[in-house]
């Protein structure tokens, strides 16, 4: 008897099992993480491999009655805190004692973006299975995002075969170099945490807001795309207000799912870089048309931020 | 034969030429002065369709060059004898007393090294950064602060990317990356 109860707690205590005795597919898998992204309480080590540069950070992801709170410190400098929760991005810079408050129309995860539906998504990328590989000594299974053309990045992602979380997700260019990575060094899944406030622990900090001014439909724009990689569909189109500009900008979102290109419009400045420049995964393009100046910009290949921004023509 | 040879050369400058034959038309140049004239010819003919212009050079251009070699001066400098010198007591007694100098020398000066080992790496630093700096610091800045202001309603990516809130957007770009 005691025996059987032995078996059912453990049967119980190893979902990894059935996981694997269901043979999900790589799309499955990658549905599963999302579902356990939001749902779960974990806490970590995160280290964000960007451009060049080593950033490491703690980790909180807190859900409570359906609202979810992503959390970051950094360890190292420039020490700040970062909040993410419905429709507001926080980041509070400790050294300098200011608190810059986002409102967004989407929320993004900080450690990878999914498509709300992987079925459309797996049109334009190709997901299958890899090996089995320790992260964090845990044990992962391996999903390969494959891009079909070259209008976007191919990824990869580490699943924890236990509790379906990403532990790890690289970024790839076009010849299969890495992009970006990020990575979990230590997880741990299960204790409820406390939503945390961005001005807590900070007395006489001064607060910036950004606001998006309106939120509308893309065809009430003044210009509109003729180039737009397939697969690439409007999130949002707003106006909004920047610290160092009188005149409002235009900004459209596209994605498809886990690559997202914007195209900001706003008044000819006598400074702008035109061209291409490239951060990291991240490249944008900047033309002008006119008076104004034209911006796609986006985590997908130079060759398809120049497709959009050449394809910009004004109604 | 003559078309043959005509061939052979026209082949040989457009590298169409087997190296077994090219071996045997540089040959027959070499005895018949008139190919390497209508071999210079073609040359000539060849460089006005690749590039649309021709610089006439003379035909002695290359004889001349090989003239003023010949005529360069060949200069002899004297061979150095080195005389060998008896070693006195005194002289390695003076010898020991530099060595010494010298040793104390090495190990103040890595004292001094470890202490100035932080102000040289700002000084590295400071030096790495000024030669980016390659557009005045107002057109930078603002350039800067457009990045950031698109990449804040962009996406999260700011917040993980630490080194974006100090270095200007032009300091850290490159072209070209797909």
């Amino acid at each position: 008897m005691f025996l059987l109860r032995l078996f059912f707690l453990f049967l119980l205590f190893t979902p990894s099992v059935f996981a694997e005795e269901a043979g999900l597919n790589a799309q499955q898998w990658l549905e599963k993480m999302s579902l356990s992204m939001k749902t779960l309480n974990y806490q970590g080590t995160v280290a964000f491999f960007k451009n060049g540069r080593l950033d490491t950070m703690k980790y909180f992801h807190a859900t409570d009655n359906g609202q979810e709170q992503e959390r970051l410190l950094a360890l190292n400098s420039p020490m700040r805190e970062v909040i993410r929760e419905a429709g507001t991005v926080s980041c509070v810079f400790k050294d300098s004692q200011k608190i810059v408050v986002n409102h967004r129309p989407v929320s993004q995860s900080f450690i990878v973006d999914l498509p709300v539906e992987f079925s459309t998504a797996s049109v334009h990328y190709h997901f299958s299975l890899s090996n089995e590989e320790s992260v964090a000594m845990l044990p992962t299974r391996v999903v390969t995002i494959q891009a079909n053309d070259k209008y976007r990045y191919s990824r990869k992602v580490w699943i924890d075969k236990q509790y379906f979380l990403p532990l790890k997700m690289e970024v790839y260019d076009l010849s299969g170099g890495i992009l970006e990575q990020v990575v979990f060094t230590d997880l741990k899944v299960g204790n409820k945490f406390e939503f945390v406030k961005a001005n807590n622990e900070l007395e006489n900090t001064s607060i910036k807001h950004i606001h998006q001014l309106e939120s509308s439909s893309f065809d009430e724009a003044d210009f509109v795309l003729e180039n737009i990689p397939s697969g690439f569909q409007t999130v949002f189109f707003i106006r909004m207000e920047r610290d160092d500009s009188a005149q409002a900008v235009d900004h459209l979102l596209l994605s498809d799912g886990f690559s997202s290109v914007s195209v900001y419009r706003e008044a000819k400045a006598d400074d702008i870089q035109l061209g291409l420049q490239t951060l990291g995964s991240v490249n944008s393009f900047s033309r002008v048309i006119d008076n104004f100046q034209i911006t796609a910009l986006g985590e997908v290949p130079a060759q398809t931020v120049q497709f959009i921004a050449q394809g910009v023509k004004f109604r | 034969m003559n078309t043959e040879i005509n061939n052979k050369i026209s082949q040989m400058l457009d590298d169409e030429l087997h190296y077994s034959e090219q071996e045997s038309v540089l040959l027959k140049m070499r005895q018949h002065s008139e190919l390497n004239n209508k071999m210079s010819r073609y040359q000539a003919v060849s460089h006005v369709f690749k590039t649309d212009d021709f610089i006439l050079v003379k035909d002695d251009f290359l004889d001349n060059i090989k003239q003023e070699l010949k005529q360069d001066p060949h200069y002899f400098l004297p061979q150095q004898t080195v005389k060998k010198r008896s070693i006195s007591r005194w002289q390695k007694t003076s010898a020991a007393v530099a060595a010494s100098f010298a040793i104390v020398a090495v190990m103040v000066s890595q004292q001094t090294d470890l202490q100035s080992t932080e102000s040289q790496q700002n000084t590295l630093f400071v030096a790495q950064k000024q030669p980016v700096e390659t557009l005045p610091h107002a057109v930078n800045d603002a350039q800067h602060e457009r990045f950031k202001a698109y990449l804040q309603a962009h996406s999260n990516d700011l917040y993980t990317h630490g080194s974006l809130s100090y270095q200007p957007y032009v300091r850290v770009a490159t072209y070209g990356q797909e």
